[in-house]
């Protein structure tokens, strides 16, 4: 079974997981697992194979090959009981009222009904329901429903929240809302997977996270790690020329060479792998090389996300060519 | 099965608070209503019909009166059969046997009872056997009386002109004062003064209402007479021809008190035939509240929701108890309403009705209801729950329905071969077709069929209900979260085989 070294508990085993849908491979060998606790972002672009993956978590679907583990258990009735799951496709009975939809799926989830029916009245006060708790769905916002839907998976407390995709749809000041909630139930001890292509949340809120395109792993470790696979940049003004510092692949000036009447010039530094800004700071002080500037800048997950992904396309363009 | 019973009891309760539902739950009672209670309101209320007659003859007034009063005097027998079985009384010999049958009596038998005393000497003999309690009995209406024309309408006068002079009196001002209070003009009659084989046609008119009986009874009169006349005319013998239309070959029809009249034969061959209609009603409702449904989960993406707290086969399940659940309430909702309508009925109906209804208040017979309700409605249910598990909308789901209509439209395009023979080839067959013996078995309960017939199709019929459930639930669990169109027949096959989930 698939585990990183370092993980004593996971929530959540993939090990060499694959499915296919005729000839179409929707998930190619994928491995990883999710430390219990944390929050887990489970990245890639459309089609890259989340959803598939989510799916046979919940048992779904069945995998073609290789195993899952939730919580030591195989994907089934019993694991069921400890998930919340809020699939990217939503959909409620829209002649139910919130606070009776949100009762009867805790009901399902093994709750007794007054504790379903409490609990869900105190969930959709908690996403911001309020005084709408007792309209049928149908006389809702798109936006209040798709809460009135997360608090159908938040309601029996899981122990492990698989989001599919939980900030489409949702304003900034729900997409806010959403992301407290994921905090609030991770410092609940919750483990939180939810998938995403947008990386601005994935960048807030995860602890580690996977990067998936066209069904295989390109990436599994912390945003830290994430960021460190692209090379640092530096944004300086000098009046000398930083290309022969230390630990610089590149230095493009920004002014097009255009120094301005004192003769200074940004330049945008492009980082040897490994390479420390500090060290290159250093040798500008040693080399005499006076700044007017020194900006660190590093990589956002979009970039990377956008590196590899798009190398991972570029490729299977060139393999179907 | 915990998570089932909330599915179902959801579903249930979803229904209920639907228009359609109420709509289709109060309808048939509605009807029943209307049917039974209000016309034998409407009935009190008016005081009888009368027919306006103009004999211009003078030969065939007599007749009709006759026959009038042999109507009545049939009238008088039937309420006192009535009136007797009420009371379970059993009164001395009489030559017309009015204790036991109850429905139908001859010419000969109504002339009997007169000769004998009639209503008085009947009445007579009752009185000492009457219980304290037993209410008086309660004397007909001569429901038909014979009026002459209105002065101011000249009966000789041209047809035209009749038919706009008697408009008023038929159409616009139906009712006339009469010495027993007003009565309704249902028609009017003018018998020519020639009236016989050389001119053997005479008017009447209706008040545009269906007038059958009244037409019958009339025109039934003037056949005989007018051909009593054209004998005694051809030279046979007054005397002889009396005595011949004296014979009487009319049969007695005889009905034991507690195994039903013919009226309650008739009855206790319907019910049977109103039952598996009530089960196809009741299954083709409740089969579209199934199919609209799931078609409605699937298409406003709630399936995947469902699916990740319940299985696939507990959704089904419960579906299908929730569906079933509401199909018992109409089905026993319309049968609460119609033991109700019966306890209303005027007596007559009533007496019909209950001894027809006493060989299904069994718990033999109840349970052989249940039975064919249960197995019918989950042998046609299933079929729209794997409709609506394979399809995102209606539009998609016809390609499948038209053809299963059509099937299931069987059982009520069976129902009269059915009444006719029960034990005809096509009614045995279709009992012997496991979709189809629920509707053929119920339609021929009570008929006398056999123990084997009953055992072995009941058991084919719960070995196929069984295969289709088990199948269903392999469909049903490969085919919630596919998309796009329809699958065809070969890969619906397939999806049958499917042990697990795809």
């Amino acid at each position: 079974m698939y585990r990183r070294a370092e993980t004593a508990l996971s929530a959540l085993i993939l090990d060499r997981v694959t499915k296919r849908f005729g000839d179409f491979t929707a998930v190619d060998a994928l491995s990883f697992d999710v430390p219990e606790g944390s929050i887990f972002g489970f990245l890639g672009p459309n089609g890259a194979g989340k959803t598939t993956s989510l799916r046979m978590v919940l048992d779904l679907l069945r995998p073609d090959s290789g195993e899952i583990e939730i919580a030591g258990r195989k994907p089934g009735r019993a694991a069921l009981a400890g998930i919340g799951y809020l699939p990217e496709e939503r959909g409620l009975y829209k002649r139910m009222s919130a606070v009776e939809l949100v009762t009867y799926f805790g009901m399902l989830k093994g709750l007794h009904k007054a504790a379903a029916r409490t609990e869900a009245a105190a969930l959709l006060d908690l996403v911001g329901l309020g005084v709408s708790t007792a309209r049928r769905i149908d006389r809702l916002s798109k936006g209040l429903a798709q809460k009135v839907q997360l608090a159908t998976a938040l309601i029996n407390r899981p122990k492990l929240l698989l989001l599919d995709e939980p900030f489409s749809g949702l304003d900034p000041v729900n997409q806010h809302v959403l992301e407290e909630i994921i905090l609030d139930r991770a410092r609940d001890g919750a483990t939180v997977v939810f998938s995403t292509h947008v990386m601005q949340h994935a960048e807030r809120l995860c602890q580690r996270l996977v990067l998936i395109a066209r069904g295989r792993k390109l990436f599994d470790g912390t945003p830290v790690e994430a960021r460190r696979t692209l090379p640092g940049h530096l944004v300086l003004t000098t009046r000398g020329d930083p290309a022969a510092l230390p630990g610089v692949i590149e230095a493009v000036a920004l002014s097009g060479n255009c120094p301005s009447e004192e003769g200074w010039v940004r330049w945008r530094i492009t980082l040897a792998p490994g390479a420390q800004p500090e060290t290159v700071l250093e040798a500008c002080f040693a080399r005499g090389l006076v700044l007017r500037s020194f900006d660190r800048q590093e990589p956002s997950l979009h970039d990377v996300f956008m590196h590899l992904v798009g190398g991972e396309t570029a490729e299977s363009r060139r393999a179907a060519a | 099965m915990r998570r089932a019973l909330i599915i179902a009891r959801r579903e249930y309760r979803q229904h209920l608070r639907t228009r359609g539902f109420w709509i289709g739950l109060l309808l048939i009672p509605v009807i029943m209503v209307v049917g039974t209670v209000i016309p034998s309101l409407l009935d009190t209320e008016h005081g009888g019909d009368a027919v306006l007659l103009a004999d211009l003859s003078g030969r065939f007034q007599p007749v009709i009166e006759q026959a009038l009063a042999r109507e009545y005097q049939k009238t008088l027998l039937r309420r006192l059969s009535i009136y007797t079985q009420e009371y379970d009384l059993h009164p001395e010999a009489a030559p017309v046997d009015w204790g036991t049958h109850s429905l139908w009596y001859s010419d000969a038998e109504a002339d009997a009872f007169v000769a004998w005393g009639g209503i008085g000497a009947a009445l007579a003999l009752l009185q000492p056997i009457l219980p304290a309690a037993a209410k008086p009995f309660d004397m007909p209406q001569h429901f038909l009386r014979l009026l002459p024309f209105p002065e101011t309408i000249r009966p000789d006068q041209p047809k035209l002109q009749l038919d706009a002079a008697l408009v008023p009196y038929l159409k616009t001002e139906p009712e006339i004062a009469t010495d027993d209070g007003p009565r309704r003009i249902v028609a009017a009659v003018v018998l020519p003064a020639g009236l016989g084989p050389a001119e053997p046609q005479w008017q009447m008119w209706t008040n545009g209402g269906v007038a059958t009986g009244i037409i019958q009874l009339v025109a039934g009169a003037v056949r005989q007479e007018g051909r009593a006349q054209a004998l005694a005319a051809a030279g046979f013998d007054a005397a002889a021809l009396a005595r011949a239309e004296a014979v009487n070959l009319a049969p007695q029809v005889n009905s034991p008190r507690l195994g039903g009249t013919v009226s309650t034969n008739a009855v206790r061959q319907l019910i049977p035939v109103g039952c598996a209609w009530m089960l196809w009603m009741t299954i083709m409702m409740v089969s579209n509240v199934l199919l609209h449904g799931l078609i409605e989960e699937r298409s406003d993406k709630l399936i995947e929701s469902l699916l990740s707290v319940v299985t696939a086969d507990e959704l089904m399940i419960g579906k299908l108890l929730g569906v079933a659940a509401i199909g018992f309430t109409i089905a026993g909702t319309w049968t609460g309403f119609a033991i109700i309508s019966i306890g209303f009925a005027p007596p007559d109906v009533a007496l019909v009705l209950q001894p027809a209804l006493e060989p299904y208040a069994s718990i033999g017979a109840v349970f052989g209801l249940a039975f064919y309700f249960i197995t019918g409605y989950l042998a046609v249910a299933t079929l729209f729950l794997v409709v609506g598990a394979l399809c995102d909308s209606m539009h998609d789901a016809q390609a499948y329905l038209a053809p299963l209509i059509v099937i299931l439209l069987t059982p009520l395009v069976l129902t009269r071969p059915a009444m006719s023979d029960p034990h005809g080839l096509l009614p045995v067959i279709l009992s012997w077709i496991p979709i189809y013996t629920p509707f053929a078995m119920l339609g021929r309960l009570g008929t006398g069929v056999s123990a084997f017939e009953i055992v072995g199709s009941g058991l084919l019929l719960v070995v196929f209900v069984t295969a289709e459930l088990i199948i269903a639930g392999r469909i049903f669990r490969a085919s919630l979260l596919r998309a796009g169109q329809p699958p065809r027949l070969g890969a619906l096959i397939s999806l049958s085989f499917a042990r697990g989930l795809k």
